[in-house]
C-alpha cells in the first residue's frame, strides 16, 4: 500500500449539526486517475478542501505523499496543483497577469511557466483581455492552467469540466488522460457526471451524503454489474406470477405494468417466453442485458442515481 | 516577503479607487491655501492645517477603504484558496497587505506635502522642505499604523465596503474630535482617549515645530519621539497579532 499518494482515515467534517463528510477512508494510488463521484452536495468539494487545508477536518487523518499534512503543508502543497469549485482570479487583471502573480508566489520562473500552461489549455499569452470579460469556460481553462503551471505530481480537480463546451470537455478530458499516461501524474478528480468519470477514471469512489459507499477500480465495478433478461410484455404482473409459480423464482424486478427484469439468468429464456405466450401474455421484447454503471450507482446510492 | 508585496501591488493594477485616493491628498491643501492666503497665515500653519484635516481626518478613511479592498478582493473573487494552497501563510499575507497600505499612506502623505508646498508658494514662506518631507514620510507610516485597529474590525466582521467606510469614518472623526479637544483644553482629555493612536501622533507632531505663543499651554502635554513610536509600536504589534488570529480562524 506504499504506492498511495492520498490516504485518509475516518475523515469527518461537521458543519454545525450537518455531517458533510463522514468517516471517509480514501485511497488514491500513484499514477492513477481517481474519480470521486457523487451528486451535488454529496461531500466531494468538502473532502477536497480538507485535503488542501482549506477547511479543517472535524476528525480523522490525512496523509499525502506518505506524510501527515498537519505541519507539513510547506512541503506537500507545492507538489499539488488544484482547482476547487469555480476558479478564483482577480477580475481587474488579464489571465497572464493573474498567473504571473501565482507563479511568483510559487517561486516558479514565471514567464516560461505561465506561457507553457496557457498554451496547454489553449489560452493566449499576454492577451489584453481582462478576466472580468472571460467566459466561464475560459476561467475554467485558466484555473486548469494555474493547477498545472508548476508541474505538480498530484492534481486535485473539483469538477474541472464545469462550464466547458463539448469540445472543451473533450480537450480537457484528453489532456487529463495524457497527464496521467504520459507524465505519470496522480489525479483526483470529482464530478457529478457519471459518464465523464467512466471515461476518465482508473479508480472510482462513490460518495453520497458524505459517506464513501464504494471504492473500486473501474474494471472491478464493471465486473460487478449484474446480467438480467429484460421482458416487455402485455402484463408484467401476470408474467411475475408465472415466474413465481412455474419457474420458482422471485429474483426479478417489475419496472412498470409492461416491463420486467429477471435477474436469474440460469432459466431458459425461450421456455419462459413460450410459457408467457401460452398463458395469453404478449411478449414484445426479451433480451439479455448488463446493468449499466448508472444502474449500479443507482443501486449503491439507494435508487436515486447520480447524473 | 518582497515577492508578496510585489504581488499585492500587482493586484491593485487598474483599481480606480486606489488611484483616485491619491488625488484625495489634494482635497484639503486647495481650500486651506485659499483661506490661509486671505488671513495671511504662515506656511507652518498651512502645513499643520493640512496634516490635521488631510492626514488625521481624511487619510484614515481612505486607508480603511483601501485595506477593505485588499482583504475583500480575496473574499469576493474567491482567490484566497489559490494563495493558501501554494501555500502562502495568512500571517505573511496580512503583513504584505498592511505594508502595501503603509506604502500607499506614505505616497498620499508625500503627495499632500507636494500640494502644501504649491500652496505655500502662493502664500509665501516655504522652508524646510526636506525636513517636512521626512516628517511626511514618517506621518504616512504612523497614520497607517493608527489604522491597524480598524483593520481588526474590518477583518473580524468581514462585511461590506459601506461598513468599512462607516467604521473608518467614525474612527477618524473620533480621533479628530479628541485632537481638537486636546488643542482647546489638553487637561480635559480623558487619559484613555489621549493615548489613542491619532491624538498620540498629533501630540508628537506638534512637538516638532515651534508653536505660536497662544498655543504654549499644550507644551506640557506633548510627547517625545520615542514615546510616540513606542506607543504606536505597541498598537501595531497588538493589532497585527489580533488580525492574524482572526484571519487564520476564517475558513476559505
Amino acid at each position: 500500500m506504499n504506492d498511495l499518494i492520498i490516504q485518509t482515515k475516518q475523515l469527518t467534517k461537521i458543519y454545525g449539526e450537518q455531517k458533510s463528510v463522514s468517516n471517509l477512508n480514501l485511497h488514491v494510488r500513484k499514477g492513477r486517475i481517481y474519480g470521486l463521484l457523487g451528486r451535488n452536495g454529496a461531500g466531494k468539494t468538502t473532502t477536497m478542501k480538507m485535503l488542501l487545508g482549506l477547511t479543517k477536518p472535524t476528525e480523522g487523518e490525512i496523509s499525502i505523499f506518505g506524510s501527515d499534512i498537519q505541519g507539513a503543508e510547506g512541503k506537500i502543497y507545492p507538489r499539488i496543483g488544484n482547482l476547487i469549485e469555480t476558479p478564483g482570479f482577480y477580475p481587474n487583471l488579464t489571465g497572464s497577469e493573474n498567473l504571473k502573480i501565482l507563479a511568483r508566489l510559487r517561486g516558479v520562473p514565471h514567464q516560461n511557466a505561465v506561457k507553457r500552461a496557457l498554451e496547454v489549455v489553449g489560452l493566449p499569452y499576454n492577451d489584453k483581455k481582462l478576466l472580468a470579460q472571460y467566459s466561464l469556460g475560459m476561467k475554467q481553462r485558466l484555473g486548469i492552467a494555474n493547477a498545472i503551471m508548476h508541474d505538480p505530481e498530484l492534481l486535485i480537480l473539483d469538477e474541472p469540466i464545469n462550464g466547458l463546451d463539448p469540445i472543451g470537455i473533450a480537450e480537457v478530458r484528453e489532456f487529463i488522460k495524457r497527464l496521467s499516461v504520459e507524465q505519470g501524474k496522480t489525479i483526483l478528480i470529482s464530478s457529478h457526471i457519471l459518464s465523464e468519470i467512466a471515461l476518465l477514471a482508473d479508480d472510482i469512489g462513490i460518495i453520497d451524503h458524505g459517506v464513501l459507499l464504494e471504492e473500486s477500480s473501474l474494471e472491478m465495478l464493471e465486473k460487478k454489474n449484474s446480467r438480467y433478461v429484460h421482458f416487455i410484455v402485455s402484463s408484467a404482473g401476470q408474467a411475475a406470477r408465472i415466474l413465481e409459480l412455474d419457474f420458482h423464482t422471485s429474483h426479478f424486478h417489475i419496472d412498470d405494468d409492461y416491463s420486467l427484469r429477471l435477474h436469474d439468468t440460469n432459466i431458459d429464456v425461450a421456455a419462459i417466453t413460450r410459457k408467457f405466450i401460452e398463458s395469453g401474455i404478449d411478449v414484445s421484447e426479451a433480451h439479455t442485458q448488463n446493468d449499466t454503471l448508472e444502474d449500479y450507482f443507482k443501486r449503491v446510492t439507494g435508487g436515486e442515481g447520480i447524473a | 516577503m518582497l515577492d508578496l508585496l510585489i504581488c499585492e501591488l500587482s493586484k491593485i493594477k487598474r483599481q480606480k479607487f486606489i488611484q483616485l485616493s491619491l488625488l484625495g491628498a489634494f482635497l484639503f491643501p486647495i481650500p486651506l491655501t485659499i483661506l490661509m492666503a486671505k488671513d495671511r497665515m504662515s506656511f507652518d500653519q498651512l502645513f499643520r492645517g493640512n496634516v490635521i484635516f488631510g492626514e488625521l481626518l481624511l487619510l484614515p478613511c481612505i486607508l480603511g477603504v483601501i485595506i477593505s479592498i485588499l482583504f475583500f478582493m480575496e473574499r469576493d473573487h474567491d482567490t484566497l484558496k489559490n494563495l493558501v494552497t501554494i501555500p502562502v501563510s495568512k500571517t505573511k499575507m496580512i503583513l504584505a497587505k498592511l505594508m502595501l497600505m503603509t506604502l500607499l499612506s506614505v505616497l498620499y502623505s508625500v503627495a499632500a506635502l507636494g500640494a502644501t508646498v504649491v500652496g505655500g508658494l502662493i502664500i509665501g514662506g516655504v522652508e524646510g522642505i526636506l525636513y517636512r518631507l521626512g516628517i511626511s514620510i514618517v506621518l504616512g507610516v504612523l497614520i497607517s499604523i493608527a489604522v491597524f485597529p480598524v483593520v481588526i474590525v474590518i477583518v473580524h466582521f468581514n462585511k461590506s465596503y459601506i461598513f468599512s467606510i462607516i467604521v473608518s469614518f467614525i474612527y477618524a472623526v473620533a480621533g479628530l474630535i479628541i485632537t481638537m479637544i486636546f488643542s482647546a483644553n489638553p487637561a480635559s482629555v480623558n487619559p484613555v482617549a489621549s493615548v489613542m493612536p491619532v491624538p498620540v501622533i498629533m501630540k508628537w507632531y506638534l512637538s516638532l515645530f515651534p508653536r505660536e505663543e497662544a498655543l504654549t499651554y499644550i507644551d506640557p502635554y506633548l510627547i517625545t519621539t520615542p514615546a510616540c513610536f513606542g506607543l504606536l509600536a505597541v498598537y501595531a504589534l497588538v493589532s497585527v497579532s489580533l488580525t492574524v488570529v482572526i484571519y487564520r480562524r476564517k475558513e476559505v
